[in-house]
């Protein structure tokens, strides 16, 4: 028995447990239908939470008001704005109520099936062997009455995102379903996509990695773009607070925004962030104000970059982030000790030792191009990943599976073919990682191109299936 | 160029000529023009000395003219057992490998004047935006067979994401 497939059942014995607790809740509240419980329509349909309308229709309200109020910036007065009103609530009431009365979903054998609109229907149909992370997401409007967004992020679907122009967001979102239920929904969907019968609940995890919130603090105080906000908004105000006016301080505005922006933001962004491991794949939990849950399934992540600021390298801290196809979260780890790093790399990608892996620079000549970070770019291959390293201020080390490799280019520009230099990149899903080997010498860059094509076509083989369960 | 990648520089395979003739029509349909309206503004702005302003469009016109063959002589393709290698450039060289495995779909095109030339153009989309492997123009018979070919690999090797 490999030892993959014992974690599998393992991870199935504890789900048989958890499925018992789930259905002892199931048990409590069937008799109730409790608000919370999704509206049962015939034929196993089941519509959103019903004070979805109050949440959409409100954004509706103040796009319109925005829109008026701009048109009609001269003589807005209490009447006007009355009337607008008296129009325009009892309209986006009507519009949310039909919108969430003619949206309704299904699970049906291998995917969600979801029905929306008013005027043209629409039936979208999400496949769950595709599913490339589900994340529970909680602004913090929906999070004070309790209510979160479902989404479910699959391939390709940053292509077509643009083309829906449905109320603003992509099709496959569920919005808005009670927190409870996105919790029971989401364990149902990882585990239909998995391969396992749907009510086995949720998986059990365990911790990998947290963010501690002084190390937060420092490392935000250790980044320069708040600095550079606090000192540019300062240089604004000051003189116009010398001098008694007031339009200085209105100019800092902006900056302050900034400040508060890169500061308190990632702050809240960040802490708390709670990074854990279970058979359904990677759980990142966060957020202080709106809170996220998202769930990558094993074998989804494309690519990881571990980014080194100049300022946190006494400290030895990096931050740590992910390609996820369809749009699925884009940082792994916003700040970690670099050994921490290294191990949950480790426990991300089995077998991976990004420490260990053999970097090499790119020729001396390279150094007519780039005088002074020649010596950053190097690039290197072990069995399982390429690791490529790039960036002087920002010293960033990417990695990607040989399985996951898109498509390989080399591409060579005339400066750097009078060098008989070229680049290497390995293509990958979009998200913040790309991965390209720099200024190496041409026939070593073939070799390079050749080299990986093969180990990406062995890497393929090795994939986990689609089903990850079975 | 890649010796490492394709042992037998045979396997390339190079556009037809109907491209470049495409391309060298395109161009002296836009040429003609221009160089007649030169000639007309010089002869009308000032006496025989300015004529020599037509040069600049002829020269243009024949320099595209050359980079048209070039450009077209380094387009080539070669078909591997698991990937389909693209070569193209003349001042930035690029070699593409896109794994059939990773093909997410193929699409031959052919707008009304390329149907007149009888070529169509093959484009190959993988999950990845960046990976821009195209074939600009192929007899409308190799483009479905290297369609098929695609496809059926694609399917054969094809791989999650």
């Amino acid at each position: 028995m490999t030892p993959e497939r014992e974690i599998t059942e393992r991870g199935a014995a504890e789900r048989g447990v958890a499925k018992r607790g789930v259905a002892k809740i199931d048990g409590l509240f069937s008799d109730a239908s409790p608000a919370g419980a999704p509206m049962a329509v015939p034929d196993g349909f089941h519509r959103l939470h019903p004070l979805t309308p109050f949440l959409r229709g409100w954004v509706i309200v103040a796009a319109f008001a925005a829109s008026v109020g701009r048109n009609l910036a001269e003589d807005v007065t209490a009447r006007a704005i009355g009337l607008t009103l008296i129009f325009l609530i009892p309209a986006a009431g009507t519009y949310g109520y039909c919108a969430w009365r003619f949206t309704r979903y299904r699970i049906e054998r291998d995917g969600l099936r979801l029905d929306t609109g008013l005027l043209v229907r629409r039936t979208r149909y999400v496949r769950l062997d595709r599913l490339q992370s589900v994340d529970i997401v909680q602004p913090l409007l929906a999070r004070m009455i309790g209510l979160a967004i479902l989404r479910l992020d699959l391939a390709g679907r940053e292509h077509r995102e643009r083309s829906d122009s449905d109320g603003g967001d992509s099709g496959s979102d569920l919005r808005y379903l009670s927190i409870g239920h996105a919790h029971r929904l989401r364990a149902e969907l990882l585990a239909t996509a998995a391969g396992l019968a749907p009510d086995v609940g949720e998986a059990p995890f365990h911790p990998l990695a947290e963010v501690l919130p002084r190390r937060l603090i420092a490392a935000i105080a250790l980044s320069p773009a708040p600095w550079a906000a606090l000192f540019g908004a300062a240089a604004i105000a000051t003189p116009s607070l010398l001098t008694g006016t007031r339009a200085g301080v209105l100019g800092a505005l902006p900056l302050l925004g900034w400040l508060w922006h890169t500061t308190f933001r990632i702050f809240a962004a960040g802490y708390p962030y709670a990074v854990s491991e279970s058979p359904d794949g990677l759980r990142i939990d966060s957020g202080l104000l709106e809170r996220a849950h998202a769930t990558v399934p094993p074998g989804r992540v494309q690519a990881i970059s571990i980014g080194e600021p100049l300022l946190w390298r006494p400290s030895g801290w990096v931050t740590i982030r992910m390609n996820v196809a369809g749009g699925g979260p884009s940082v792994l780890l916003p700040v970690a000790r670099r050994d921490e790093a290294l191990e949950l790399i480790g426990k991300l990608l089995p077998g991976v030792d990004v420490a260990a892996v053999e970097l090499a620079r790119p020729p001396r000549r390279a150094a007519l191009l780039a005088p002074i970070h020649w010596r950053v770019l190097s690039c290197g291959a072990d069995d399982v990943v390429f690791v490529a390293r790039h960036g002087l201020l920002r010293r960033y080390t990417d990695l990607i599976p040989h399985g996951k490799v898109q498509s390989i280019r080399l591409v060579a520009n005339p400066l750097a073919r009078v060098l008989r230099l070229a680049d290497v990149h390995l293509d990958t899903t979009g998200g913040p990682v790309r991965v390209r080997a720099g200024l190496r010498d041409r026939a070593e860059a073939l070799r390079i191109v050749a080299a990986q094509a093969e180990r990406s076509r062995l890497g393929r083989r090795a994939a986990v299936p689609d089903r990850w369960m079975t | 160029m890649p010796d490492a990648l394709l042992p037998d520089p045979e396997q390339w395979r190079v556009l037809p000529p109907e491209l470049r003739r495409l391309r060298r029509t395109l161009l002296v349909l836009g040429a003609v023009p221009a160089l007649a309206l030169t000639l007309l503004i010089s002869l009308s702005v000032g006496g025989w000395p300015w004529v020599l302003l037509t040069a600049a469009p002829l020269l243009a016109a024949a320099a595209a003219w050359r980079s048209i063959g070039v450009g077209w002589r380094a387009w080539r393709y070669a078909e591997r057992e698991d990937d389909l290698l693209i070569s193209r450039g003349v001042l930035v060289r690029r070699l593409v490998v896109v794994p059939y495995g990773r093909m997410q779909l193929v699409d031959v095109s052919a707008g009304p004047l390329a149907r007149r030339f009888g070529i169509a153009k093959v484009q190959l989309h993988t999950a990845a935006a960046a990976s821009d492997a195209v074939i600009p123009g192929l007899p409308p018979r190799e483009a479905a067979r290297l369609r098929d070919a695609l496809t059926e690999r694609g399917e054969a090797r094809s791989a999650g994401l």
